[in-house]
């Protein structure tokens, strides 16, 4: 369970940070949250999804890395397999705290926070949160960028989403596939575009869809999903 | 040109009046231009009943078809989740006495026969423990999906908990905003017939005369076109099925957090039973009784102890008397008229088949929706046999129920078991289901309202004896028998760690909804 504090200067004068990529790092997952503003350069490498959250049901956006818990087919040797990281991993151990109990987070109710319990966080080595003087290091306020980054962004995604709801544009994809021994396995829980009804889309919502640059981030969404073929010739290889 | 059909008038709103507006509006929205109109006549005096609280898993169906949110429909209505029916007191009177009819089939039910695997040892499970997880889902109280779950679908079968009120007025909306039903608020004052007995229209007080080419009757247990205009006669089944009085009332929950039971209970009492009905917002409890075999006063005691004993308190004043006339018109589609409803009959609450006969009444006219005046004769024939079959499937079922009790402890169980009271066709099955289990060539249609999975609940929850074969079991049957119950056996497990309650998921869902997908 993360635990997070605020930053302070006081606090973290000797704090650093590892930034270099790894499974002991938390990174060993096999789907990771995304923005809508990631989209298009995610869309190179990853197989961009819809998954629904256990405990609301409601659907948010993914790259899928991997088939099973605990597997990343992204990260070989604690190197990443290509060349963009999503900002949800850019931006640990840092995590944006809400001050009202259940509230929405908007740039007025969040304040900076860092989870401790991070393997990420040290003393020895890694990037520093403050210099000399107490001011915010070039690392600490890139990172503050990407945290602010990364909320707007969710709240933009969650618009995006409605919008495609509403167009009855998400379906569930049948995916199965064959593991090394031969044996069948059925993935239930991914949703991607419907790419059938996005062409029959017409009218106002069209022009909606153009102008939002929801159009164009559908059929990179739709297309991406041919990089389950790659992940798939990973998991043969591992 | 034959004259076409083109102009539905249905008499009476409640739930069956909208629920047949959605469903042939709906139908003949995605199929027609619009060329069609569809006008429901509702009496603004006349309450509905509003008791019928019970559904099928079709009413998924039904519903999906007219174009309805679940999530709307759940939240507006007080629904609950209801995943079969747990009958206690029924067999023995005990305190223990009780078994299930859950509404999800048993494993593998389309290409093997479980019954006759737990037949050989029936004392270590009850059957519907051994072949469906359900009972054990039902017994903590559990949803049948999650909040991850796609609207309509399951993840174990379900069907709905409803307030029948509320429900009305959630189908009058929706049917008038988004299917293009006309709803006229006035009273019926004359039914006025064409020249070939046909209804031509119907009179009414300040919206002057109504004309159609085909007049559907939902007007309850008034039966004002089928019954009071066209006169068909009446088919009573009071000699089989006892009950013809219910006594019905509200009972609110201790709190707002209280659990919600998955499932009807239906408990047995000296001359009938109770039913209790978990909805979001309350209990719908009432008592059905035989008038022949306990008095009033008798039978709202028994209620009241019914309900003190489960933990709810109400005012005896507010007990609602309904008397029923157990029974269906001899036929239900005359000329060009047509009943669904109470109007074309009502048996009992039992089994909750009254909601249902309106749904696939509904589903069956917009299905095979005439053309013309000249196929409607040959649409209203084969309606009417197909109901007269299922009417007939529902009484036997029904009858089954009491009949299979061993309680002596008063005269209306020992009636029951009278077999002058016991329709033919089912003294027959009987005869058959003591020597091989019920399967699905026991019955003559390919659709048929109870399945031979309901049959096999009722008689093996009930302790009916089927002999074993004499010709034995082959070792490929027991293999794949056993390796089935221990299929059933992780199902339970898996579901009882992942599934949420029926109050936690109906919280989540007035809080986030469920998906479309």
């Amino acid at each position: 369970m993360a635990q997070p504090v605020l930053i302070d200067y006081k606090q973290h004068s000797k704090t650093l940070i590892k930034t270099q990529r790894g499974a002991e790092y938390g990174e060993n997952v096999h789907f990771i949250p995304v923005i809508a503003d990631e989209v298009r350069a995610l869309a190179l490498a990853y197989p961009i999804c819809f998954l629904k959250d256990n405990n609301t049901g409601q659907f948010g956006l993914n790259v899928l890395t991997g088939f099973e818990a605990g597997e990343n087919l992204f990260l070989q040797n604690n190197e990443w397999r290509t060349h963009y990281v999503p900002i949800h991993l850019r931006r640990q151990p840092f995590l944006v705290g809400v001050t009202e109990n259940g509230a929405k987070p908007t740039s007025d109710n969040t304040v900076l926070t860092l989870d401790m319990d991070s393997a990420r966080v040290n003393t020895e080595q890694g990037e520093r949160l403050f210099d000399e003087q107490g001011n915010a290091s070039a690392y600490l306020t890139q990172m503050v960028d990407l945290l602010g980054q990364l909320m707007s962004g969710n709240n933009r995604t969650e618009v995006f989403i409605n919008a495609l709801l509403e167009q009855d544009l998400i379906e569930e994809l049948q995916l199965s596939i064959t593991l090394k021994d031969g044996q069948q396995k059925r993935f239930d829980g991914l949703y991607n575009i419907n790419e059938a009804k996005l062409a029959e889309l017409k009218g106002q919502a069209l022009e909606d869809f153009k102008m939002k640059g929801y159009l164009q981030a559908s059929y990179l969404i739709a297309a991406s999903t041919g990089h389950i073929q790659t992940l798939l010739n990973w998991k043969k290889q591992a | 040109m034959a004259q076409a059909i083109k102009s539905i008038v249905i008499v009476g709103g409640g739930t069956a009046g909208w629920i047949t507006a959605g469903t042939i509006a709906a139908k003949l929205q995605s199929e027609h231009a619009d060329g069609f109109n569809i006008t429901l006549v509702e009496s603004p005096d006349v309450k509905p009943i509003g008791v019928g609280e019970g559904t099928w898993p079709t009413m998924r169906r039904t519903l999906k078809a007219m174009g309805v949110r679940e999530t709307d429909f759940i939240r507006q209505c007080n629904v609950s989740f209801k995943q079969g029916a747990k009958f206690a007191k029924w067999v023995t009177g005990a305190e223990d006495d009780f078994y299930y009819h859950p509404l999800v089939l048993p494993q593998d039910f389309d290409s093997t026969n479980l019954a006759r695997h737990w037949m050989e040892r029936p004392f270590e499970q009850s059957f519907s423990q051994a072949v469906s997880p359900q009972e054990a889902v039902c017994e903590v109280g559990l949803a049948p999906k999650s909040i991850a779950t796609a609207e309509y679908t399951s993840i174990i079968n379900y069907a709905y908990h409803l307030d029948a009120g509320r429900f009305s007025v959630f189908l009058q909306q929706h049917c008038t905003e988004k299917l293009n039903v006309r709803h006229v608020l006035d009273n019926v004052t004359a039914i006025n017939a064409a020249e070939n007995g046909d209804i031509a229209s119907v009179s009414t007080t300040t919206n002057g005369d109504i004309s159609g080419d085909l007049f559907i009757d939902c007007t309850g247990f008034k039966s004002l076109l089928l019954g009071e205009h066209f006169k068909v006669g009446f088919k009573s089944c009071k000699d089989v099925l006892f009950v013809d009085q219910a006594l019905a009332i509200h009972v609110p929950y201790e709190s707002e957090d209280a659990p919600i039971a998955s499932h009807t209970i239906s408990t047995g009492q000296s001359a009938g039973w109770v039913w209790d009905i978990g909805l979001q917002n309350r209990r719908g409890v009432g008592h059905v009784y035989s008038s022949a075999h306990t008095t009033e006063e008798q039978a709202s005691e028994e209620l009241l102890n019914y309900i003190a004993q489960t933990g709810g308190h109400v005012n005896e004043a507010d007990i609602r008397r309904i008397p029923l006339n157990p029974g269906h018109r001899v036929k239900f589609w005359h000329q060009n008229c047509v009943a669904i409803g109470l109007s074309a009959g009502f048996l009992e609450p039992l089994e909750a088949s009254s909601l249902l006969l309106v749904e696939i009444s509904a589903s069956m006219i917009a299905d095979q929706f005439p053309a013309t005046r000249d196929a409607m004769e040959i649409v209203a024939q084969r309606f009417n046999s197909t109901f007269l079959y299922r009417w007939d499937r529902i009484i036997d079922f029904l009858k089954l129920h009491y009949m299979l009790s061993k309680r002596n402890d008063s005269a209306f169980w020992i009636d029951n078991r009278d077999s002058a009271s016991i329709p033919q066709s089912l003294q027959d099955q009987l005869t058959l289901w003591q020597y091989q289990p019920p399967w699905h060539n026991d019955f003559e249609h390919a659709i048929e309202v109870f399945p031979a999975a309901s049959y096999q609940y009722v008689l093996y929850g009930m302790g009916f004896d089927t002999q074993a074969s004499a010709l034995g079991m082959s070792e490929v049957y027991k293999q794949k028998a056993s390796s089935l119950r221990q299929k059933n056996t992780q199902q339970i497990q898996q579901m009882l760690k992942t599934l949420p309650s029926n109050r936690a998921l109906i919280n989540k869902i007035h809080q986030y909804g469920l998906q479309k997908v």
